[in-house]
């Protein structure tokens, strides 16, 4: 309750309210702007795309971006072939892949750790466990790169080489994992903040409810599934919103261990777009004659930064489609389904 | 039908709850080396203020916690590692602990799906409990509990207790959450229930009137430990010591400081000659002595003048109650409805019903013992 | 300076009416408790009168000023609420002291109003403490000190004791009264128990359903009461509700059903000459239920009640028991004696004098008194 309900007729408190109010519209339309910009931009020629001072409204309103993104997807065409090494279906099949199984495994182990964590241990050993837990979002992930990267290489051994087994001159058999879809899932698995999530919900949960079902003689996985459960089903899905989104727009991590171009996300995909886009986009008319004959057709097709928006928004369509799903849960912020 | 006995049983919990990384010293154990046994078909009631592990006890009781050391036994039978799944108690939560997502129908039914029973077993449970609950339950059945008030959501709690035919009922404060007047028709109910089914339980409070009403016998605890056991008449007229005198009776007992001397009891400057069997048990000195509120003589000739705070008048209990303070001490005395109102009173307390406690610490000296009418 | 009134008050949120039409005044030094069940609208009395929702319809007058439109902070109200409202990050002195600072009252003065109220309330030596270090009665004597440290034109208590200990609540009642005493400014009480208003109030008004059923002594709402919910929702036990029949038989005004003929005063036939043959309900408190021998009364057939003792509950001046009657169908009744019954009456049945002079009778369909109507 920021104003009081009562004496909203004074004059000051109707200053500071209609003060608040333009405060939020002006963060609301700061918000906004830059899907405006995206949106916008997407609708431009190239050649306006680079003009400055930028135009805030497209001087001529062209869908050519969007024919030639359709054209990507498409594949079999001259603009496919020059700027990608397959079908743009196939890297948004890699993407839906890694976000999937980091969702379907995900989800379980960090709500089941966050479960045991708040109702099952107590004492000394739910402290460490919790510190433990939250430790791995303390560290910073630059910290974590190298050794994580060896991991995929010579999984459980986090170093360049596998040791030698003592007194042999044989390696130790090692898994790895490193350059297939499984080095992205797996380190994405267990989410400290999906774990501080859960936990923070789950201690919601008055520890009577489950205590009576235990009296009722549920075993204890049984009490998860039919009284937990159902009455969590909202923080289930901010926490699978959130994971779906971070899993779907990492994009470093998958940069360093998919070598093989057809193997990577689509978040990596149109960064390797944007890099081909900057080389065309940055060079002057001259210059590009200069390239092939290809690129200097996409030139004239109007491709520069639009088609990167272009790419942008549809790489940002399934986050929020995942938003729309989750969105009654998202909005009405998370309580105990049931419980008042 | 069960007898439970608790055997010395010790419990401490670890510390907070709250996330340090550390941890801080143990605190004193919730429960303090208690033992305890309800006969079959008895009802105890465990009555103590918040923090004094009465609680503890239940959930020591129901398997729920793990006691240190010390046994808690059914029937004779060791029962101390079993978990509470295999128990077979029903258990009674304060705040009713009602699946939220499930109807009161399959809130009676859960216990009958996770022991496998037949669905027809649990539809005929539920029906012989809704008639024994009565009029109005077979609507609740069918809702949410958040659509329930506090009192229909006890009742489907109790329901849920009952329904799967309990050698123990553990109940844990289970009507304080409700209003006052509903707390007054609801605890008649559950009395009824149980003396209908004669089940051994164990139901624990804070309000010692609730205790009375409900308990056969009474347990007093204070801080982990049990001070005292026993009916009604047992605690009020013969405490174990001062707090449970303190404890027992409304408006509580008031402490008064003196001193005897001399078959002489003297408070403020104020003596009186003790009766011979009281004065015969107690040793010259200073003491304490308590006076139940129904235990002065008012505007009597030798009375003590005590000026008044204020005077309540209570006509649901035809009674007024005098507040007022005497030797440092606050007294409570009861008086007739129609007590003209007056700045103070002259009154001496009823020697031979008083109880006497020692000045240092808090044993009884002498009490009354119980009241003979005859 | 002085009385507060309220007149027509309505409060609708959305569809729901919480507060219905209400109209009353508390004179200047009085203590007005409001008492009724759960979401009777009570708290949104004292939310209005707070300012802390607005008033849909009404008007409320501190003295002569209207402040429908004053926001809280300009409304001079000192208010204490159930959970006691302490800000968890500051010190008791602080806490205390915020109403004083927030009002840029002077240093020296701040200070020597927080010690007082502290030293009144026992709290002075926790000052520098915080209130998660403090226990529930502690807490709820800081949220009484921040009221004592100001000079509000009104004090609000929203169910002050009700977080309380059985126990704890006799000292917290005198608290109360204490500041008010102090103060002898209008003070405004909500409560949901009955026998906490009795103890309070100075006058008592009944609401339900955001209504005001009635307002006044508790001797009259007791002795008088209007219709039947104000009836049976003053006084524990309850009064004792049958249906009857009333009939003229000769000369004699006779209250039946199934359970007992109940020959009813000759004053009462000039009242009730309408209203024979006609189906009433019959209201008997059960202190004007007794013991036959004891009855301050002739006994005869025409006053007496047949039961079956279920539940005998002891209490310090005597007992409770909880009967019910003879009929196909038993109904459910309680008498409190000044005697205690001895439990060999379990399950026995015992004859009843009713004190036919006290009992009150209501029409079923308007639940308003007949003897005591407006």
């Amino acid at each position: 309750m920021l104003f009081p309900r009562v004496g909203r007729q004074q004059w000051r408190v109707r200053a500071a309210w209609w003060g608040v109010v333009a405060i939020l519209c002006i963060g609301i339309l700061l918000h906004l702007f830059p899907f405006y910009f995206m949106i916008i931009s997407s609708l431009k020629s190239s050649f306006e795309v680079l003009a400055f001072p930028p135009t805030w409204w497209p001087e001529h309103p062209t869908l050519a971006a969007w024919r030639l993104v359709y054209s990507l997807v498409r594949g079999n065409n001259a603009a496919a072939a020059a700027l990608l090494d397959g079908p743009l279906g196939l890297y948004f099949k890699n993407s839906l892949f890694i976000a999937g199984f980091t969702l379907f495994l995900g989800v379980p182990i960090t709500s089941f750790a966050a479960y045991a964590n708040s109702k099952l241990q107590r004492g000394a050993i739910a402290r460490w466990s919790f510190i433990f837990f939250i430790g791995t979002m303390m560290m910073p992930d630059a910290l974590t790169l190298i050794p994580n990267f060896l991991l995929t290489r010579n999984w459980p051994f986090p170093l360049p080489t596998p040791p030698m087994i003592p007194g042999t001159s044989t390696p130790f058999p090692t898994v790895r994992i490193w350059d297939t879809a499984w080095a992205v899932i797996l380190p994405g698995v267990f989410s400290g903040f999906n774990f501080l999530l859960f936990k923070g919900f789950f201690d919601t949960i008055p520890d009577s409810v489950i205590q009576a079902a235990r009296v009722d003689g549920g075993s204890e996985f049984n009490i998860f599934r039919r009284i937990v459960l159902p009455m969590s089903v909202p923080v289930y899905a901010v926490a699978v919103w959130g994971m779906f989104s971070s899993a779907w727009d990492q994009f470093l991590w998958p940069l360093i261990v998919l070598q093989t171009p057809s193997k990577v996300p689509m978040s990596v995909e149109i960064y390797t777009l944007i890099q081909k886009f900057e080389q065309v986009g940055t060079t002057n008319a001259q210059q590009a004659f200069a390239q092939s004959q290809q690129m200097q057709q996409l030139m004239e097709a109007g491709l520069s930064w639009n088609g990167l928006m272009v790419l942008g928004l549809l790489q940002s369509l399934p986050v929020f489609v995942a938003f729309l799903v989750c969105r009654e849960y998202l909005l009405r912020g998370i309580r105990i389904r049931g419980l008042k | 039908m069960a007898r439970v006995d608790v055997e010395d049983v010790v419990k401490s919990y670890d510390t907070a709850d709250a996330v340090t990384i550390t941890g801080r010293p143990l605190r004193p154990p919730a429960l303090n080396h208690v033992t305890l046994s309800i006969e079959d078909g008895e009802t105890v009631c465990v009555v103590g203020p918040s923090g004094c592990g009465k609680s503890t006890l239940l959930k020591v009781v129901a398997g729920l916690e793990t006691p240190d050391s010390g046994r808690v036994l059914y029937d004779g039978e060791d029962v101390t590692g079993v978990r509470p799944q295999e128990r077979g108690v029903g258990m009674v939560f304060q705040d009713y602990a009602l699946y939220p997502s499930m109807r009161g129908k399959s809130n009676l039914a859960y216990y009958f799906q996770v022991h496998r029973r037949s669905d027809e077993e649990a539809k005929r449970r539920t029906r012989e409990v809704a008639e024994i609950m009565g009029v109005g339950f077979d609507s609740l059945l069918g809702r949410i509990p958040t659509s329930l008030s506090g009192g229909e959501q006890q009742r489907v709690a109790i329901g849920r207790c009952i329904v799967r035919d309990p050698s123990l009922f553990l109940m844990d404060e289970p009507i304080s959450n409700l209003d006052a007047k509903l707390r007054e028709s609801t605890r008649v109910e559950i009395k009824k229930l149980l003396r209908r089914f004669g089940i051994t339980t164990l139901y624990v409070t804070h309000d010692q009137q609730e205790a009375v009403f409900m308990g056969d016998r009474i347990a007093v605890m204070r801080d982990g430990r049990i001070v005292q056991v026993g009916t009604f008449d047992e605690l009020y007229y013969d405490p174990a010591n001062l707090y449970v005198a303190r404890f027992i009776g409304s408006p509580p007992m008031t402490i008064l400081p003196a001193r005897v001397e001399a078959r002489r009891v003297t408070v403020e400057g104020q003596g009186w000659d003790l009766p011979d069997d009281v004065a015969d048990m107690l040793p010259s000195g200073e003491v304490r002595v308590g006076v139940r509120p129904e235990g002065w003589a008012l505007d009597s000739a030798d009375g003590v003048r005590i000026p008044l705070r204020h005077v309540e008048r209570i006509p649901t209990e035809r009674a007024s109650f005098l507040y007022g303070e005497l030797a440092g001490a606050s007294v409570a005395i009861a008086a007739p409805l129609d007590y003209p109102e007056t700045e103070s009173v002259q009154a001496t307390p009823d020697w031979g019903r008083a109880c006497y406690f020692s000045a240092e610490g808090e044993d009884t000296l002498r009490a009354p013992g119980a009241l003979e009418l005859f | 300076m002085g009385r507060v009134t309220v007149e027509n008050l309505v409060k609708r949120f959305r569809e729901k009416v919480a507060v219905d039409d209400v109209s009353f005044e508390v004179n200047d030094g009085e203590f007005l408790v409001l008492v009724g069940p759960s979401g009777c609208g009570k708290t949104t009395t004292l939310r209005l009168l707070a300012g802390l929702e607005a008033a849909t319809e009404g008007e409320i007058r501190f003295g002569e000023r209207v402040v429908n439109r004053v926001r809280p902070r300009d409304r001079n109200v000192a208010m204490v609420f159930q959970d006691y409202a302490i800000f968890p990050h500051m010190t008791v002195y602080d806490n205390v002291a915020y109403g004083l600072r927030s009002r840029r009252t002077p240093r020296a003065l701040t200070h020597r109003r927080v010690m007082e109220a502290t030293r009144k309330f026992r709290i002075e030596h926790l000052l520098w403490r915080k209130p998660r270090q403090l226990s529930g009665g502690e807490r709820q004597r800081v949220a009484l000190s921040r009221a004592m440290v100001r000079d509000a034109e009104l004090y609000l208590y929203d169910e002050p004791l009700s977080n309380l200990d059985a126990q704890l609540r006799h000292q917290a009642r005198e608290d109360v009264l204490a500041l008010h005493e102090e103060k002898r400014r209008p003070s405004l009480y909500v409560t949901h128990d009955q026998s906490e208003a009795m103890a309070l109030g100075d006058r008592i008004a009944v609401m339900r359903d955001g209504r005001l059923e009635q307002i006044g002594t508790g001797h009259e709402l007791y002795e008088r009461p209007r219709n039947l919910f104000v009836a049976f929702f003053i006084g524990t036990p309850s009064m004792n509700l049958f249906d009857v029949e009333l009939r003229l038989e000769g000369e004699r005004l006779v209250a039946s059903s199934g359970a007992f003929r109940l020959r009813l005063p000759d004053e009462m036939r000039p009242v009730l000459a309408g209203h024979v043959g006609k189906r009433l309900r019959l209201g008997i408190r059960p202190e004007d239920l007794h013991v036959p021998r004891m009855a301050p009364f002739p006994v005869n057939q025409e006053n007496t009640l047949r039961g079956v003792v279920n539940v005998i509950e002891p209490t310090s001046a005597g007992s409770t028991t909880y009967l019910s009657t003879l009929e196909a169908e038993p109904r459910d009744f309680v008498a409190t004696f000044k005697v205690r019954m001895p439990s060999t009456y379990l399950d026995k049945e015992v004859p009843l004098a009713v004190n036919a002079r006290n009992v009150h009778l209501f029409d079923p369909e308007t639940e308003l008194s007949l003897l005591h109507g407006a």
